[in-house]
Parts: C-alpha cells; sequence; structure tokens
C-alpha cells in the first residue's frame, strides 16, 4: 500500500513538474505552434492585418475569423471585440509599417486611422493561430486622451514621413544575421540604457547613424520641441507638466536639445526616465533585423527629478507628476547596433499595466520574448 | 496499465482536490478570525486613520502608517507599492475635507484638497481598517486645469454642504442595502438615459458637485471645454421640452437633467462598488466607471422625438467616486471625484467580470 501511494505521488510529483514547465515553456511553444500550424508567412499576417483594419472601419468583427477564446486589449484594456475603436473606426490611413515575425505567428502594424474622421495613430499587435487571429492588442492614440487635441495624436506627422525609414525593411545579409536572443538583448540595452540614465554606460550599441521618431517626429536631431517627448516637456504632445521648468527646455540641461541617439544617453539627461517595464518583445525578426517590444516607460517625479549629469551639474527636471507612457518601440538593428527607433507612444495611467502580463512582470524592468 | 494509469489519475486529482479545499479552509477560517479579533474603530478613529495616512503621504514615509502585511494599495486603478505614485508628489494637504465613516465595515472614505508639486489636485481615498491597521488603500487623484479650479472652489466652500454632515433621525435610518439600492437609481437611471424612468429619487433640493465644480442648478457658464474639444454651452434655467434642446444644462435640476433623456451617451455605469456606507448620516459612498462608447451610440431619441447626436466622439470612460446624501428614499446632494482613465480600465478590485458588469456590488 505503501509502495503504491509513493509511486502515485512520486507520478504526480513528475506530473505537476511537466505542467510547470510547459507552463514556463509558452514563449517557445507558442513558436512551435506556429510553425507546426504554419505556412503564414510575411505575405498572410499582413493579409490578416488588412482584413482586420477593414473590419475595424466596417465595424464588422464578423468579417474577421477570431478564435473562439480570442483576447483584445486596446489601451491596455480588455475589452469585447467590437468594442473601442470598433465603433469609432472611420477610415484608414496612409502611413502602413508591417513588422512580421513568422516564426512566432505574430505581425505589428504601425499605422495611421481615422476616427470620427479625425487622424489617430494605431499600433495592432496581431497573433495568427491555425489561419485564426488568437490575440488583438492595440494601442489608439487619439484625441481627447488626457487632454489629446486633435494635431496631437502624431498621425499627420507619420503620414507626412509617408512611411517607415526604407532600412527596417531592408533584409540583413545573411551572413550579418544573428539569433532572436541576439537581436533582443541589442535592443533592450536601448531601455536599459535610458532607464535611470546616469551617462556614464557603455552606448556603442548605438551606430553613428542612430536616429528615433516619436509619434512622427524626429527626436534626434537637436531641434527644442520637435520630439524630445519623453517626459522632457519638450514635446510636442500630450504636454507634460514640468512646471518648475516652464517653456522650452534650456540648452545643457535638456537631452532634447541634442543631436545623436548616443548623445543624449551620454548626457546623463535622461535621468527622470525611472523605470522601463513590462518589455515585452513580441517581434524578432532575424531576416530584417527587426525586433518591437511593448513596454511603459515610467516617471515617478518627486525626489527622482533631482540627479547629476556626468559633467558634475545638478539638475531638476522631468515631469512634476507620475507619469507613464504606453509605448510600442521598433529598432533596425544590425552589427550589433542600433540604427533606427520608430515609437508610438501616449500617456496612460502612472503603473498601468498591458492586460498581457502579471501584476510582477508588468513591474519588472526585465526583458521578455 | 490504463486502470494503473487512471487510479494514478485518479489519486492526483483528489490530491489536487484536497490541496485546494484546505487551502480554501484555511483562507476562510484565517478571514473567519479576522472577523473575529477585529472591530471597534469608530469614527474618531477611522476619520484618524485618514489623518495619519494623509500625514505621511506629505511626509513621503510610508512608515509612519500601521498597515497590514498584505496591505494592498493602488492609485487611479493600478496596483502600486505603498510609497509609489502620489506618496513620492504631495506636498501639502489642504483645507477641504469630507469623511465618510463606516464603522460597520471599518471602512471610511475620504475627498478633499491636496498639493501635488505645490498645485491643487484632488484626491479620493478609501481605507479599510483590520484590527487597528490599514488593509486597503484606494485612491484617485484627480490632477490639471480642471481639478486645479474645482479645489479652489472647494476651499472656499470651506466644509462639505450642510446637508451632508447632519444625522438622520434614527427612526428614519434604513438598512445598508437600502441605502445603496438608492443610490444606486442614480448610476441606473443616467446609464443610456432616455427620459423616461421614475426619477422621484432626486428630492427637489438635489444639488450635484463634479470635482468641486457645481454641474446642476448652476447658471454660471462652465470653464474649460467639452470632451470634444469645444466650449461649453451656456447654461439655461429650466428644461423647458418644448425647446427641444440637444444638449442637458449645468443649470437644470439633478431631475431635469435626467428627465431630458440627454444623458443618453453614458452608455455603461459598471464596476459599481459601495463599500461604505454611513447609516448615522445617510451617506454613501462609491466607486464606478462611466463609459461612453461613441461611435452609434451618439445617436438617440429624447422623450420629445428630438433626434439627438451627442457625447464624446471617442471611447471615453471616467473613473469615479462618488458620495451620496440619501434621506427618505430620496438623493439629495452629489459630490464627486473623478478623472479620466483609459476606455474600459478596471479598478483593481474587481473581476474583470465584475468590472464589465453594471450590477451593483457591496
Amino acid at each position: 500500500m505503501h509502495r503504491k501511494f509513493l509511486a502515485a505521488a512520486v507520478v504526480f510529483v513528475f506530473f505537476c513538474a511537466f505542467a510547470a514547465k510547459t507552463a514556463r515553456a509558452r514563449p517557445s511553444s507558442h513558436l512551435a505552434a506556429a510553425a507546426g500550424s504554419s505556412s503564414c508567412d510575411r505575405g498572410c499576417l499582413d493579409g490578416f492585418v488588412n482584413q482586420y483594419l477593414d473590419a475595424v472601419v466596417a465595424h464588422d468583427p464578423s468579417r474577421v475569423p477570431f478564435t473562439s477564446s480570442v483576447k483584445f486589449t486596446e489601451d491596455g484594456q480588455r475589452l469585447a471585440i467590437g468594442d473601442g475603436f470598433w465603433r469609432t473606426a472611420s477610415a484608414r490611413g496612409t502611413f502602413k509599417f508591417h513588422m512580421e515575425d513568422v516564426p512566432a505567428g505574430q505581425v505589428v502594424f504601425f499605422g495611421t486611422m481615422r476616427e470620427a474622421a479625425h487622424p489617430v495613430s494605431l499600433v495592432l499587435r496581431l497573433r495568427v493561430e491555425d489561419r485564426k487571429i488568437s490575440e488583438v492588442e492595440t494601442i489608439v492614440v487619439r484625441q481627447g486622451m488626457f487632454g489629446n487635441r486633435p494635431s496631437e495624436t502624431g498621425a499627420t506627422d507619420l503620414e507626412k514621413l509617408g512611411g517607415p525609414d526604407p532600412l527596417f525593411l531592408q533584409d540583413v545579409p545573411p551572413g550579418q544575421r544573428v539569433s532572436r536572443d541576439e537581436l533582443g538583448k541589442t535592443a533592450n540595452k536601448y531601455f536599459s540604457g535610458m532607464q535611470l540614465n546616469d551617462g556614464k554606460g557603455d552606448y556603442s550599441f548605438f551606430a553613428d547613424d542612430c536616429s528615433r521618431v516619436e509619434n512622427g517626429v524626429v527626436a534626434t536631431n537637436g531641434h527644442e520641441g520637435e520630439g524630445g517627448q519623453i517626459g522632457s516637456g519638450g514635446g510636442k504632445n500630450n504636454s507634460v507638466p514640468n512646471r518648475p521648468n516652464q517653456g522650452a527646455p534650456n540648452r545643457g540641461t535638456s537631452y532634447a536639445t541634442l543631436s545623436g541617439c548616443r548623445a543624449q544617453f551620454q548626457s546623463g539627461l535622461l535621468h527622470f526616465v525611472t523605470r522601463i517595464r513590462d518589455r515585452r518583445f513580441v517581434i524578432l525578426d532575424t531576416e530584417r533585423g527587426v525586433a518591437l517590444a511593448f513596454t511603459f516607460f515610467d516617471h515617478a517625479a518627486g525626489k527622482t527629478r533631482t540627479f547629476q549629469t556626468p559633467d558634475g551639474k545638478t539638475i531638476t527636471a522631468g515631469p512634476t507628476e507620475p507619469w507613464t507612457w504606453e509605448i510600442a518601440e521598433a529598432f533596425k538593428v544590425q552589427n550589433g547596433q542600433i540604427h533606427r527607433i520608430l515609437a508610438i507612444f501616449h500617456r496612460c495611467p502612472y503603473g498601468m499595466s498591458s492586460g498581457w502580463s502579471t501584476w510582477e512582470e508588468s513591474m519588472s524592468d526585465r526583458a521578455r520574448w | 496499465m490504463h486502470r494503473r494509469f487512471a487510479f494514478v489519475g485518479a489519486a492526483a486529482i483528489l490530491f489536487c482536490a484536497a490541496v485546494v479545499l484546505i487551502a480554501t479552509k484555511a483562507r476562510g477560517a484565517a478571514q473567519e478570525g479576522e472577523i473575529f479579533v477585529s472591530g471597534g474603530c469608530d469614527r474618531a478613529c477611522l476619520e484618524g486613520f485618514v489623518d495619519q495616512y494623509l500625514d505621511a503621504l506629505v511626509a513621503h514615509d510610508p512608515s509612519r502608517l500601521p498597515v497590514t502585511k498584505y496591505v494592498k494599495f493602488t492609485e487611479n486603478g493600478q496596483k502600486l507599492e505603498l510609497g509609489d505614485g502620489f506618496w513620492r508628489t504631495a506636498t501639502a494637504r489642504g483645507t477641504y475635507k469630507f469623511f465618510v465613516d463606516d464603522s460597520e465595515a471599518e471602512q471610511v472614505g475620504f475627498e478633499g484638497t491636496m498639493r501635488e508639486a505645490n498645485q491643487p489636485v484632488l484626491l479620493a481615498l478609501r481605507l479599510k481598517i483590520f484590527n487597528k491597521q490599514i488593509s486597503e488603500i484606494e485612491t484617485i487623484v484627480a490632477r490639471g486645469q480642471l481639478a486645479e479650479t474645482g479645489a479652489a472652489n472647494l476651499e472656499k466652500m470651506g466644509v462639505p454642504r450642510k446637508a451632508f454632515l447632519e444625522d438622520i433621525p434614527e427612526s428614519e435610518r434604513v438598512s445598508r442595502l437600502q441605502y445603496i439600492l438608492t443610490a444606486n437609481k442614480y448610476f441606473s437611471g443616467m446609464q443610456k438615459n432616455d427620459g423616461k424612468g421614475d426619477y422621484s429619487f432626486f428630492a427637489d433640493d438635489c444639488n450635484r458637485l463634479e470635482n468641486g465644480m457645481q454641474t446642476t442648478n448652476n447658471m454660471t457658464p462652465m470653464a474649460g471645454l467639452t470632451s470634444n474639444g469645444q466650449p461649453r454651452p451656456a447654461p439655461t434655467r429650466k428644461y423647458d421640452p418644448s425647446q427641444n434642446p440637444t444638449t442637458y444644462s449645468a443649470g437644470w435640476s439633478c431631475k431635469d437633467q435626467f428627465q431630458s433623456g440627454l444623458l443618453h451617451f453614458v452608455s455603461r455605469i459598471r464596476d459599481r462598488r459601495y463599500l461604505i456606507v454611513d447609516r448615522q448620516k445617510g451617506t454613501v459612498f462609491s466607486f464606478g466607471f462611466f463609459d461612453h462608447e461613441a461611435g452609434d451610440t451618439r445617436n438617440f431619441d429624447t422623450p420629445t422625438g428630438k433626434h439627438v447626436t451627442a457625447g464624446p466622439v471617442v471611447p471615453f470612460t471616467w473613473e469615479i467616486a462618488e458620495i451620496f446624501k440619501v434621506r427618505g428614499g430620496q438623493l439629495h446632494e452629489i459630490e464627486a471625484v473623478l478623472t479620466q482613465s483609459a476606455y474600459g480600465m478596471g479598478s483593481g478590485w474587481s473581476s474583470w467580470e465584475q468590472s464589465m458588469s453594471d450590477q451593483p456590488q457591496w
């Protein structure tokens, strides 16, 4: 009897261990599932995006093949399919940038749309399983959100750009391609270098030609008031309260006045970005060297606004109230360096989660893919 | 072999069930134990906890607070570490203070003014006390220009309206549930408001303040813009159906606004949580979310047959803490602190299903 019980217990422990391992291995199993069911190549994934967007504009979810347990979020909130932007989208826009991860069965779309005839920016992630959409994650940068005016959604600026920088779309020569892991690690250096930025890190992961576009505006050309939106108060949209330093940021105390990705990080002036959390790399396209992450930039404010730059200056900068950006950020990585960065983001309640992570994952600055 | 596998499988399932049962029972017992040892936090005790909390907040020092081991803290619907968020930025207490004390549930609600980076903000706060320690902290911080104006109004007012502070004669007091159900008529009457309901739950003297601004019986033009970015229309004195109005007016009474059917664009009032009831004063402190779905829901007919298009053009949610004065089965005073949230957001205290439901919880 005892031996039987022991055998049952041993089997049970193995069962539990297997179950736990399976649960932990979810991302890989997704890869395997996608590969197995697959044959949804770039064209197929992009086709799902087009089908989805047409259905959204028609306000008709029945036009899209969803799995029975499909999950949909908009701006971090789980909604019923058909709610939110599904009710208000009025047309597709002209800016379109598709990023595919064929092995993972995922695609992310950066683009412009119209909502009640106003231009909005849209980030859309679809997961495709067995030719059906099982996950839909969206960020809609729209007017009216936390006081955004119609001109402040970034959509007009994105449409002026016409499309993504051509470098994003070029294949990396086969001999220079790296693993998914390497791709993710290089892109993640951007977040790690910005979080509590002190100017003392190794920023050689930035290529000399690196440039960053945020909500359609070049943020690395050193022009005050054009970009530099990450909580500097120098941005064009989602105006950040920065009362002690009202007006345009001063040269020498604002990273936004500096040219180049690396120079901005070397300045140590981005210190007020206190935590970059819930870093989910959902696209790792090794053929094109494109990595894309959803994440949140917290600005804890208070005492964290006061810090020292590498040259010994004491600076007080950043938002005066707790502030979080909900962000989707795409990176072009080649030869171990970041060449292009393109982000779409808006403000969200401080500390908000994506709806796709546990609370612990959501509060962690560890990258996941 | 199959039978042995089945036996092992069954044993595993039974084992799991036993573990879950024991864990549940243990938890239940702990909760019963908690109820047993808890109790005895009266009005002064509850308000003392609020004072202690606000002082610790301004000092940026959570260690000054007696909290339970598993204390939970949310700010604007987000679970944060105690010490994060407003804990880093609060610079002073304001002068307007409104307490709703519930010694039966050992919970206290507070709406008041504060300073953040020296700018006026509005705070709604709920504390749950267990065994003379704080076990739950729920906050809404309303910031920005409208909150600044509202905070100035409230501080000018000085203290909450008199009716809120008056005791209900003992003979008129009703059960917690009756207070809650009367308050809930407000949310049910506003959700998809069609002007055809029974709005006799509004007393003739009903008045509402939202973020410190009087939004009923007020002929002063409101500052700021509507959620559509349009200037707010000048208020009119009295709801007159024969004029076929297309927007409700802050000049109208509580009842008139609901009778107009012009609040239809509030398409869902969900996650209605009535956690604090002061039976002695007839006050109910609630949390909820007002969804405006936009799209086709902006088109509706008023009771007079007028076709109207109104409300936000984008999906829009208010996160709200709302206090009601209930007496004689009617609402006399209403006071709310609200802030925009992400559309469809949850409170951090409900399941997703509760969060999406318009059923009242208590």
